[in-house]
Parts: structure tokens; sequence; C-alpha cells
């Protein structure tokens, strides 16, 4: 297994679009956290006269601040999903499979070696958000509940490993770059399409919407908006929209199952047809 | 010692409406040095893709070594298909990195550097793939075939793109390590190539396996002359006139014509002569394996 992990390795280690990426990836995160931190909103007047104050500092403290972050993260694990479709679709386009193949691996060391790499890929990025959120939570709370909520690192991994799935189904199918990155981007636009068209009960279990689904809008950020919004109807309507989410064990299994689908799927695809 | 180095039983490929390749049949014995002919669309790269993991036969079987069809054994074979596949964005050094690992080398840098070498890329080595011209990326393909010291070698069209000097380099290096009693598949339409360097023949045409045997046997058995006369219909007639002359290839200027073995441009000459000819044109045929294979492939 390291033997085809060093060989993926070696495949991006001097590819500059590669590094590029994860690098952006890795500003925006903090960038973004850092952003909402300095949120501050203001209503003035006692809170039985509707006043209160909020400040984004809130969402980054321990407990809280996993989510927020797995959150945050999730926006720019759209990009390392295009990353995942570019490195798969030029192993295609430069004939490097083929060759891989001509080489010496079989043809299931060339796609667990695939799966393998987006694996790594999807703990590292993980681990680096964990050191975001690690950070933030250490600037912000003053409670050490380091571990509360923690579990949402393991759902944000699992949201990476569906994009990645996701874009590795996409790049065996359609193989050529562009197109590729196109349809994956607009899977993300089909997601609200969906939403708007069927409405969140049934929206929910498309994959792509219960993969981006899996770190949810943090709840506080969320109630704070709508607090914000001086319309109590639109309160209203907010909160009852929260009702008809399904539960994260449940989005969980689901997002186990669809992942477990698009590999078998792209196995055998790959097994069936000639590199 | 002889022994099997490859077996091919009853091969077939068909793509949806075309049969690439059908039931072919083949045995290549250690040693040799395998010419695989034919004309493009006749299924030779079919044929070596398959060989070399990359297509999946639709009916048949073949065996390495003896055996099977296991990837491992891949890591024997040193192989060049169709066109060089390597990674623009690395350099020949990194690309061939990958190879080794790919190959599970020991010594990786040794090798790399022994067969930069070899190919006469070693200058260039740390340039990127997507700088090369068409004959460098050829011959790093080349050098990627021959980084694991392979006791097969499978070459794909190996002069593919190659300057004169590159054509002849490369066919002394086919021949140099044939003769340390490796193995060696080539397909080629280059028939001077083939001619040059195999052992072995076997001739491809729609898939169909149309003659095999040693080189020997192929150009063998057959002479052919090109003659040429002032009075070219005259010409004709005479050899129309003897039964044991054919007419193999024939234009306004000169005419191939088969005929025995035993017949010797002299007393062709001669023949012509008593018969009111006097040739301006007699050689024997140098490139009798084209003219063998244009005849087969007819």
């Amino acid at each position: 297994m390291l033997h085809l992990l060093n060989i993926e390795y070696s495949k991006v280690k001097n590819y500059a679009t590669f590094w590029v990426m994860l690098i952006i990836y890795a500003i925006l995160i903090p960038l973004v956290a850092w952003g909402i931190s300095a949120i501050y909103f203001e209503l003035p007047g006692p809170p039985e006269a509707g006043g209160f104050n909020w400040s984004g500092s809130s969402l980054f403290h321990f407990s809280g601040v996993w989510n927020t972050v797995t959150w945050i993260a999730s926006w720019f694990n759209i990009l390392l999903g295009i990353l995942i479709v570019l490195i798969i679709c030029n192993d295609f386009n430069y004939r490097t499979f083929k060759q891989n193949v001509i080489d010496g691996l079989s043809k299931k060391q060339v796609i667990a070696s695939k799966f393998i790499f987006l694996v790594a890929l999807g703990i590292a990025v993980t681990l680096y958000t964990v050191l975001v959120g690690l950070i933030f939570g250490l600037m912000f709370s003053e409670s050490m509940d380091i571990m509360d909520n923690f579990y949402y690192v393991g759902i944000y991994f699992m949201q990476t490993i569906g994009y990645f799935t996701t874009a590795f189904l996409l790049a065996i199918l359609i193989r050529r770059t562009a197109l590729s990155i196109v349809i994956f981007v607009v899977a993300f636009v089909f997601k609200f399409i969906f939403y708007f068209a069927l409405g969140e009960t049934v929206s929910q279990f498309f994959p792509i919407n219960l993969f981006s689904d899996l770190t949810p809008f943090p709840l506080p950020f969320l109630t704070a908006l709508i607090d914000m919004n001086p319309d109590p109807e639109a309160q209203k309507q907010g909160m009852e929209a929260l009702d008809v989410m399904i539960s994260q064990p449940v989005k969980t299994t689901v997002a186990g199952i669809y992942i477990g689908i698009f590999v078998f799927v792209s196995n055998l695809i790959l097994k069936k047809r000639d590199l | 010692m002889s022994s099997t180095i490859l077996e091919i039983n009853k091969l077939s490929k068909k793509y949806k409406e075309v049969l690439a390749l059908d039931n072919l049949s083949l045995k290549v014995e250690k040693g040799t040095v395998f010419g695989l002919l034919g004309p493009n669309g006749s299924g030779k790269t079919t044929t070596l893709g398959i060989l070399l993991g990359v297509l999946r036969q639709t009916e048949g079987s073949y065996s390495w070594f003896g055996n099977g069809d296991n990837s491992a054994n891949r890591l024997r074979i040193g192989a060049l298909l169709e066109t060089p596949n390597f990674y623009p964005y690395l350099t020949a050094v990194q690309n061939l990195e990958i190879v080794a690992k790919i190959k599970k080398l020991d010594n990786p840098t040794e090798r790399i550097e022994a067969v930069l070498k070899v190919v006469n890329l070693y200058q260039r080595r740390n340039s990127n793939f997507k700088s090369y011209s068409l004959g460098m990326k050829q011959r790093l393909a080349i050098a990627g075939a021959l980084l694991n010291d392979p006791e097969v070698l499978v070459l794909d069209e190996p002069t593919n793109g190659l300057d004169p000097q590159g054509i002849a380099e490369i066919r002394e290096l086919i021949i140099k390590i044939s003769k340390e009693g490796k193995t060696i598949i080539i397909a080629s339409h280059i028939l001077d190539e083939i001619e040059k360097v195999c052992t072995h023949v076997a001739i491809l045409k729609f898939g169909d396996l149309i003659r095999q045997g040693t080189i020997g046997e192929i150009i063998g058995g057959e002479n052919f002359v090109i003659i040429s006369a002032n009075d070219m219909s005259l010409l004709k007639t005479v050899i129309d006139n003897n039964p044991e002359m054919e007419t193999s290839k024939s234009t306004d200027k000169e005419i191939t014509i088969k005929v025995d073995k035993e017949m010797t441009t002299e007393m062709i000459n001669k023949y012509f002569f008593e018969n009111g000819i006097i040739l301006s044109l007699l050689k024997s045929h140098s490139e009798s394996l084209e003219t063998q294979f244009l005849e087969i492939i007819k």
C-alpha cells in the first residue's frame, strides 16, 4: 500500500498545480475564519425590546469551533475535488495509467493507488483543518473542552472522501479535464436547483446535497442571522426550515452508502474498460 | 537451452464491429528477435496491448514465462507501446523514477543514469519531458523500457520519430541486446528494420496471422530480380513465355520478377539475350522481405 502511495506521490511531488491549489486551500480557511470571527452585530436596547449583540468570535469557542471550521473548510473542499479530477484526468490524458500497467502494475493496483492517494489527501487536509480549528479555538475560548463536538472532524473527513469519490467517478466517466471539472462544479449548482425544485425534504438525499450538508451551517450562526432579521414571520420560517433536516447519523450513514456505491461503480468501469 | 518466453493461444479482440485480432496463436522462444509485421491496422499494437495488460482480449489466452497473464510478469519485461507516455511537467529523471518505483528497482539512480546515457539523453536529463522533440521522447520511452534490464524487450515501432542516426543507433542497440541472450519482440511496418534485426517473423493482416517462421523461411526459397530493357513490351512477353519466371511488380521502367533460388543472374541474363533482349538493368532485389511482404499481404 505504501508502495502505491509512494508512486502516486512521485507524480504530484513536482506538479506545481497540485501545490498551488493546496496552498490556496490552506490560506483561504484561516482567512475566512478570521473574517467571520471579526463580525460584530449589535441591536441597541434591552433584550425585551429585541435588542441583542452577537460576535462572530463566539462561533470559535470550543465545541462550536469544530462545526464552524469544518463548515468553512467545506466550501474549499470543492477546490480539492477539482484537484482530484485534474490529477485523474492527467493520467488519462498523458496515457500514464496505461504506461503504469505496461510497466508492471496490475489494473487493480492502478485503481487502488488512486484511492489510497485520495484517502491520504483527505486525511492530510482534515488534519490541517483540525489544526486551524485548534488554533482559533485556543484564541477565542475560555473553556478547554477541546474534544466536545470533535465528531465534526470525522464528518468533514467523510465529506472530503465523498467529494473525492464523486470527482473520481466523474473523471473516469468523462476522462477530459475541462469537461469533468465543469460538470463537477455544475453538480454543486444543481444542488441548489434540486433544493429549490424539490424542497429540502427530498433534495437532501441527492449525493452532492448530502455530502455538502454533512458539515452543516453552524446553528448559532444561523440563529444569530435569523435573530438579526427583525421580521418575526421570517424568523418563524427560518426555524421551521431547520425541522425537515435529517439527523446527522442518518446523513453520515447515507453518505457512507453513496461513497461505497461510487467506489464500486468506478472500480467496475475501470475493470471492464480498456485503459 | 531453448525455452518458451511467450505463448499466445487463440487470442481474439473484437471492437464492436471490427475484429482487430482473430484467433492468433504464436510462440516466442528465448533468445529470439521476433518481428511482428503487418500494415497499419493489422492488429500488431492490439496484440501487444493485450500482452502488456492494457487491453482485454475478447477470447483466448497468453502466458509469459509459463506464468500466465500475471501482472508481476511485466516487472521482467521492458516495453514501449505506441506513443511515449510520460508526465510532461516532470523531467526525464523524475519520470524514470516513477518507472523505477513501479518496477521495484533496488538501484534506481544508477540504472536511470545508465539508460539515459545509452539513449543519449543524459545531457538533457533535467529538462521537462514537454520540452523534448518527438525523437527525444521516443528515446526516453526506450530508456524506460531498458530501465529494469529486462529479460524481454517489447518494442512497438521503436524507431518512430527518430532521425536516421537515431534509427541506426536503436538498431545497433537491439542487436547488442539480443546478443546478450535477451528476447526481443518488435512490431513494425518498416520492413527494412525487421529484416535487419529479426530472427523470426510473423505477418499479420486484418487481424489474421498470414505467415510465421524464421527470417530464412520467409524470405528464402525465392529470389527476386529487377530487370529493364529498351523494349518493355517485348520484355514482358518473354517473361510470360517462361514458366519459371513470374512477374511480381511491373512499372513502365522496370519489372520485378520472381525466379527460382537456383537461378543466378548470369542464367537470367543469358535467357533474355537468347530471346533477343539486351537487359539495360539486372540486379537482385535487396529488399526481399518487402517484396515478400507485399506478395503475402496481397
